[in-house]
C-alpha cells in the first residue's frame, strides 16, 4: 500500500491544511489513535477543516484516514508503552462507531419476535454467550445456538416469528444457503460480522452491522461492545419503541 | 418478582405450607397485592397465623411489609409507558464508558507488564471457572492465550475438581481468579488455599476492597457498577475482556522482542 502521506502535494494545501499534514507527519502514530475532536484542539482548527483534509486524500472522512494510518507498513513496532493509550482509543473508535438506530432496531426485534436465537462459534461463541447468559439473567427468553449443524438445521424449521442474532469472523459461503433458508422461512436476521457481508447472503439479511476494528476477528471487542450496549439498552428501558 | 429475596437456606427451611403460599403469591402476584390477610388465608386456604410465619421466615415483619414491596416490585417490572423517557443510547454509551475508560486508565501498567512475563514461561496455568456469566470471560482468557501460542493452559470448570487439583499443584504452577465482587465465597476459598500451598494467584477483581485482591500475588483490576435480580447478579464484563485483551497485547510484545524479558 502506499503511503497516504507521500501522495500529499503541499503546493495544492491552504495554510491550516500545511498545518495540519506537517502535525501529523512528525506525530502519525499518536494521530493514527487519537479522535477528531483532540486533533482539533491539538491544532486550533474546525474538525469541517481535518475532515476536508482526509477528503483531499482521497479518504471518505477522518476515520478512514486513522484507519490507513494504522495499517501502513511504515508504522513502528508496538512499544508496550501504547498498549494502554490504544486501547483506550480504540475503544473510543468502537463507542463512536455505534449506530442508536440499529440498537433500537435489534432491541425492538427482540421484544416482538416470538423466539430470540443467538448465534456465535469459535471465537464469536464468547460474544454469543455472554449476551445468552446476560439476557437469560434480567429475564429475557433466548436460545444460544454455537455449533454449525444446529444452525443448519434450525434455518430448515425456523418460525417466521423468531429473531436471529448472528455473530461471526467472516460470511463465508457456507452461511449463503442456511440466511437463504432463514430469509425464505420469513424470520428476521441481524447479522454483526468482523468483515463486510458478501453481496449475496447481505439481500437476506434484515440488519447487517460490520464491527470491524483492528483486529476485530481476534479480539471480538467491537462484537462485545455492540452486545454491551443491547443489553444495556434492553435492562434501562424493558421495551424500546 | 424480586421483592422476595429467596436464598438457598430460606427455601430449605420452608414447610410443605409455606410452599404453597409461595406459590400462591408468585401465580397471583397482582391479586395478592390488593388482597388482606384475611382474603389470602380463604383463597390459599391457611390460617393467617401461618401466613404470618411465612411472611417473618422471609424477613419481613408481617404481611402489609410483604404486600408493599410485591406492589413496589410489581410497578418496577412494568413495561415502560409512552411518557416514560427511554434512555438513548448516548446516556448507555456513558455507562459503558465509564467501566471501560475508567479501568483502562487506571489499570497499573506494571501489573500487566509483570503478569505478561509470568506468562511468558511455559509453566502451567489453572483458569478457575466459577460458573455463570464469568465463565465466559474464562474461556475468552483461554481462547486468545491459546490462539497467540501460550501453551499449557488449563480449565478448572468446578469448585470440587479445582480443590482437589490446587492440593497436588507443583509449585510452578499459576492460578488465574476472575471474580466481579471479588468476594465469591468459592473464589475466596480457593484464593486461600492457592495461597496456602504457595502457588503464584493472578486475579481479576474490582477496585473495591476485596479478599481475593489479598490473597493475589498480580492482581489487574477494573471498575463495574454491581448490578442484581435478586440474586442474580449481572454486572457488566466489558471492561474486564478490554483488560484481559490489553494482557493479551503485553504478552504479544514481549514475546517478540525479548529484551524486555529481563
Amino acid at each position: 500500500m502506499n503511503d497516504i502521506l507521500s501522495s500529499v502535494n503541499q503546493l495544492e494545501l491552504s495554510d491550516s491544511e500545511a498545518r495540519i499534514f506537517d502535525y501529523i507527519s512528525k506525530h502519525r502514530d499518536v494521530v493514527a489513535w487519537m479522535t477528531l475532536e483532540d486533533l482539533c484542539n491539538k491544532l486550533y482548527v474546525s474538525n469541517a477543516t481535518i475532515v476536508r483534509f482526509t477528503q483531499k486524500l482521497g479518504c471518505t472522512g477522518f476515520s478512514e484516514f486513522k484507519f490507513r494510518l494504522r495499517t501502513l507498513p511504515t508504522v513502528d513496532k508496538q512499544e508496550l508503552n501504547t498498549i494502554l493509550p490504544k486501547k483506550a482509543a480504540q475503544f473510543d473508535d468502537i463507542i463512536s462507531s455505534i449506530q442508536e438506530e440499529d440498537i433500537l432496531y435489534i432491541c425492538k426485534s427482540i421484544h416482538e419476535c416470538s423466539s430470540f436465537y443467538i448465534y456465535g462459534r469459535n471465537i464469536s461463541s464468547i460474544p454469543a454467550t455472554y449476551l445468552y447468559d446476560m439476557l437469560t439473567t434480567i429475564g429475557i427468553p433466548c436460545i444460544i445456538v454455537d455449533w454449525f449443524d444446529a444452525l443448519e438445521s434450525l434455518s430448515q424449521t425456523i418460525s417466521s416469528t423468531s429473531l436471529i442474532l448472528m455473530m461471526s469472523e467472516h460470511s463465508h459461503e457456507e452461511y449463503l444457503p442456511i440466511v437463504q433458508n432463514l430469509h425464505k422461512r420469513g424470520a428476521k436476521i441481524v447479522w454483526i460480522c468482523s468483515s463486510q457481508i458478501n453481496k449475496e447472503s447481505i439481500k437476506c439479511v434484515d440488519l447487517s452491522i460490520t464491527s470491524s476494528t483492528n483486529d476485530e476477528t481476534m479480539s471480538k471487542l467491537s462484537t462485545l461492545t455492540y452486545v454491551q450496549a443491547i443489553i444495556d439498552m434492553l435492562e434501562t428501558n424493558r421495551a424500546p419503541v | 418478582m424480586s421483592a422476595i429475596n429467596l436464598n438457598n437456606e430460606i427455601i430449605r427451611n420452608l414447610s410443605e405450607n409455606e410452599m404453597v403460599i409461595l406459590k400462591y403469591i408468585y401465580y397471583n402476584t397482582n391479586e395478592v397485592s390488593k388482597m388482606d390477610i384475611k382474603s389470602l388465608s380463604n383463597a390459599i386456604p391457611c390460617s393467617s397465623s401461618t401466613i404470618v410465619r411465612f411472611c417473618k421466615k422471609l424477613g419481613f415483619t408481617g404481611f402489609s411489609e410483604l404486600k408493599y414491596r410485591i406492589k413496589t416490585d410489581t410497578t418496577l417490572s412494568l413495561p415502560p409507558n409512552d411518557n416514560q423517557a427511554i434512555l438513548s443510547l448516548t446516556q448507555v454509551a456513558k455507562r459503558i464508558q465509564t467501566d471501560v475508560k475508567g479501568s483502562l486508565s487506571l489499570v497499573s501498567e506494571e501489573s500487566l507488564y509483570n503478569v505478561a512475563k509470568l506468562l511468558l514461561s511455559d509453566d502451567p496455568v489453572y483458569v478457575f471457572m466459577p460458573g455463570g456469566i464469568t465463565d465466559t470471560l474464562c474461556h475468552y482468557f483461554t481462547k486468545l492465550f491459546m490462539a497467540n501460542g501460550r501453551p499449557n493452559i488449563y480449565k478448572l470448570a468446578s469448585s470440587h475438581l479445582a480443590k482437589q487439583k490446587i492440593s497436588s499443584l507443583s509449585k510452578n504452577s499459576i492460578m488465574v481468579f476472575i471474580s466481579t465482587s471479588g468476594k465469591w465465597e468459592k473464589t475466596i476459598e480457593l484464593v486461600k488455599l492457592s495461597n496456602l500451598y504457595g502457588i503464584r494467584i493472578i486475579s481479576f477483581s474490582p477496585y473495591t476492597d476485596n479478599e481475593l485482591a489479598k490473597y493475589s500475588d498480580y492482581n489487574l483490576r477494573f471498575f463495574s457498577e454491581k448490578r442484581n435480580i435478586g440474586d442474580a447478579e449481572y454486572t457488566s464484563r466489558l471492561a474486564i475482556f478490554f483488560i484481559i485483551h490489553t494482557l493479551v497485547e503485553y504478552y504479544c510484545a514481549l514475546k517478540e522482542t525479548p529484551a524486555n524479558h529481563e
